[in-house]
C-alpha cells in the first residue's frame, strides 16, 4: 500500500536530481547533494500534511526557483570566467614584454653572426659605440634579460599550473595540473628558449676553453 | 574574513540573505530547518526554494556571514551528511546593522503617517 507513495516520492526526487544539470557543475557538487536532500524532506512535508495539490505548488514554486536561480549562477560563473580569461590574457601580454628585450638581442645576435644579416643588430652595435653607454649595457644587461625572462616565466607559469599538495593517510600527495591556454604557454616557451640560449651564451663566453 | 570589513559594506542584503541570518541569530541549522523556521516565522509568506536557499548560502559563505558548523549531530537524531550552518561574528554584526537600517525605515514609516501601530503591515485589511 505504501509503495505508491515511496514511489512518487522516488520519482520525484529522481525528476529534481537530473534538474539540477541546469546549474554549473561547480555549484552541483558544492550543494547538490543538499538541495535534493532538502527537496526530498520539502516533499515529506507537503505529502504528509496531505493533498495531490499541494505536491503540484510544491513543484511549480520549486520549478521558478530553478530556473530563476541556476540562470544566475551560470551567469556569475560566466562572469567569473571571463575575469579569468581576461587575467590570465594580461599575464601574456606582460610576459611578452618581458620577454621582449632578450628575443630582440637574442635575434638580432643569431641574425648577424649567424646569416650575416645586420638589420637589428647595427642599430644595436652603433648605439653602443659609445663606452659609458656600453659599460651601463654590460651593467644592465644580464639583470634585464635574465630578471624579465624568470618573471615572465614565473607569472605565466602561475596562470597555467595548478599545485595541489595534501595529505592522504599519513603522507604528502601533490598533484600539478597544466592548463592549455595558448598565449600563456607561447611566452612559456619562447621565455625558456631564450633562457637556455643566453645561459649557453655566458657559459660558452665564460667557461669555454680558450686555445 | 570578512572582519577587515564594515557590516555596512554589505547593506543592503537581499530578503533571503537577510531571512537566513535571522533564522542562524538563535543557533545553527541545516538547511531544511533554515527554510522551516523562516516559513514559520513569517507565518508562510516566505518560502525560500532550495535554490535561493543554497545560492544565499553560497554568496554568504564567501563574505564570511556565515560557516559551516564543525559539529555532527548525533547520528539516531539526525542524517549526518547535513551541513549545518552557524552566524559568524561578522554575520552578527552585519544583520544588527541591517535591522537597524529597515528599523530607521520603519520610524520614518510611523512618522510620514504609512504605519499606526506596531504589527501593521501598511496593507489594507484583507491583503
Amino acid at each position: 500500500m505504501n509503495e505508491g507513495p515511496d514511489r512518487t516520492l522516488f520519482v520525484s526526487e529522481r525528476v529534481y536530481q537530473t534538474l539540477l544539470l541546469a546549474y554549473p557543475k561547480r555549484f552541483r557538487r558544492e550543494y547538490g547533494m543538499q538541495m535534493a536532500q532538502t527537496f526530498r524532506d520539502l516533499f515529506r512535508e507537503e505529502r504528509r500534511q496531505g493533498g495531490a495539490g499541494r505536491l503540484v505548488r510544491l513543484w511549480v514554486r520549486t520549478l521558478l526557483d530553478l530556473i530563476v536561480t541556476a540562470m544566475v549562477e551560470r551567469s556569475i560563473g560566466c562572469k567569473k570566467n571571463r575575469e579569468v580569461i581576461v587575467g590570465d590574457r594580461r599575464l601574456a601580454v606582460v610576459g611578452f614584454l618581458f620577454v621582449s628585450a632578450p628575443l630582440y638581442f637574442v635575434s638580432a645576435s643569431l641574425l648577424k653572426y649567424g646569416l650575416g644579416v645586420g638589420l637589428l643588430f647595427d642599430p644595436l652595435e652603433a648605439f653602443l659605440s659609445v663606452a659609458q653607454r656600453r659599460e651601463v649595457f654590460n651593467l644592465v644587461s644580464p639583470v634585464v634579460f635574465l630578471g624579465g625572462l624568470g618573471l615572465a616565466l614565473a607569472l605565466n607559469a602561475y596562470s597555467v599550473l595548478r599545485l595541489n599538495v595534501g595529505r592522504e593517510e599519513g603522507a604528502v600527495v601533490s598533484t600539478v595540473r597544466l592548463e592549455v591556454k595558448l598565449l600563456n604557454l607561447a611566452v612559456i616557451a619562447v621565455g625558456s628558449l631564450l633562457g637556455v640560449t643566453l645561459l649557453g651564451y655566458v657559459f660558452l663566453e665564460n667557461f669555454a676553453y680558450r686555445y | 574574513m570578512g572582519e577587515s570589513r564594515e557590516p555596512w559594506d554589505l547593506l543592503p542584503l537581499t530578503p533571503a540573505a537577510l531571512h537566513i541570518l535571522l533564522s542562524l541569530a538563535d543557533g545553527e541549522r541545516h538547511g531544511y530547518g533554515i527554510m522551516r523556521e523562516v516559513q514559520e516565522r513569517s507565518g508562510g509568506r516566505v518560502r525560500l526554494g532550495p535554490g535561493t536557499l543554497y545560492g544565499s548560502v553560497k554568496r554568504m559563505l564567501g563574505d564570511g556571514l556565515i560557516e559551516e558548523s564543525e559539529e555532527r549531530p548525533d547520528p539516531d537524531l539526525d542524517d549526518q551528511r547535513r551541513r549545518y550552518y552557524q552566524l559568524t561574528g561578522f554575520g552578527r554584526r552585519v544583520a544588527g546593522a541591517e535591522a537597524g537600517r529597515l528599523s530607521d525605515l520603519v520610524s520614518i514609516a510611523y512618522e510620514k503617517k504609512l504605519l499606526c501601530e506596531p504589527g501593521d503591515h501598511g496593507l489594507p485589511e484583507g491583503t
